[in-house]
């Protein structure tokens, strides 16, 4: 519960700067005329670039690793061997897929909020 | 007829319970050097945040050339420099990064782009530094950056919020004399001050208030 809540803080101190930066970037970007659906659609773009990347490394590495890694941890071998990674990913894999693209889809809401914004108020 | 930024009937406030900055207010901007000059808190800056388009007034309205409409998207992209009061140059790139950016979205071609800055680099003692991130450099140069990035693209409208607040002389002359250069006849060059230093490079002077 304690570890739950401490993540929860560092990654929302974390989105709070984030937000932060991207308002004023985004800002300063639609002051030399950029249209803010630009800056939506390449937030977009970025985030769920490095989602589904980052979903299919995890998937690659649990299918190779995970063995190596349960072993190193002193599982025996014929329990690792009934272990079926390929099977769990192909049965929760677009579920997986669906999540991680909602996460970037709703990540967009930020910065679509933030361009609204009049230019004027958000830079000094 | 001549090109003017126009301010007509224009109200603005920054929201309730707070009073209106302007009402009502009528002004023009003819090409060359304007300098607005008025103490802190008096809306100098405001009025160069509405001609630009950064806000929206509550009534009345800005028209600017080369169209006469109001300043739209494409008026930012192409036809307004504007120099923020705090520079708002991307701290975690290079200066010549941060002016590729403005360039690019502008539509300045690479070549005329590098033969821009082969041009205003020395005048402004900034060759030497296109490759430093702004936080390696003195406020003094990261000023006369900030104000390369707002001409890069030959704006037909430069507006400049206290571009000399806090250079000692020789910075401050030395910017002087670059937008002076750089407004000449045929453009538009607003600026905010409470500089004195700024009076000897304007054509014109508008004292704040203007109620």
């Amino acid at each position: 519960m304690g570890f739950g809540g401490a993540l929860a803080l560092v990654m929302g101190a974390i989105s709070a700067l984030e937000y932060r930066e991207k308002r004023y970037v985004g800002a300063l970007l639609r002051s030399f005329g950029v249209h803010p659906a630009v800056i939506v659609l390449r937030h977009w773009m970025e985030a769920a670039a490095l989602g589904n990347a980052c979903l299919l490394a995890s998937g690659s590495f649990t299918l190779c690793l995970a063995p190596i890694i349960l072993g190193s941890l002193g599982v025996p071998a014929s329990a690792t061997a009934q272990l079926d990674f390929t099977g769990f990913l192909a049965a929760n894999g677009p579920a997986l897929v669906c999540f991680v693209n909602t996460g970037c889809l709703l990540s967009v809401v930020p910065v679509a909020i933030a361009g609204c914004e009049e230019i004027g108020r958000v830079l000094e | 007829m001549k090109p003017m930024i126009r301010v007509e009937r224009l109200t603005f406030g920054y929201g309730r319970g707070r009073s209106p900055v302007f009402v009502d207010l009528d002004c023009e901007f003819e090409t060359g050097v304007t300098v607005l000059r008025g103490p802190s808190g008096c809306g100098k800056s405001t009025l160069l945040r509405l001609v630009a388009g950064f806000l929206r007034p509550q009534a009345g309205r800005v028209t600017v050339p080369p169209s006469g409409g109001p300043p739209t998207r494409e008026f930012q992209r192409r036809g307004l420099g504007f120099l923020f009061q705090s520079l708002n140059l991307l701290p975690n790139t290079s200066l010549w990064h941060n002016l590729e950016l403005a360039a690019g979205i502008a539509g300045v071609p690479e070549d005329e782009f590098a033969r821009r800055l082969a041009s205003w680099g020395p005048r402004l003692g900034l060759d030497e530094f296109w490759h430093e991130v702004p936080a390696r450099l003195s406020v003094g140069q990261q000023q006369r950056a900030a104000f390369v990035r707002a001409i890069i693209h030959a704006p037909v409208v430069l507006c400049l919020d206290e571009p000399t607040s806090g250079l000692d002389d020789e910075n401050c002359e030395r910017l002087r004399q670059a937008f002076v250069a750089f407004a000449g006849e045929s453009r538009h060059c607003v600026i905010a001050s409470h500089d004195e230093r700024m009076a000897a490079s304007a054509n014109r002077i508008i004292e704040f208030p203007l109620q």
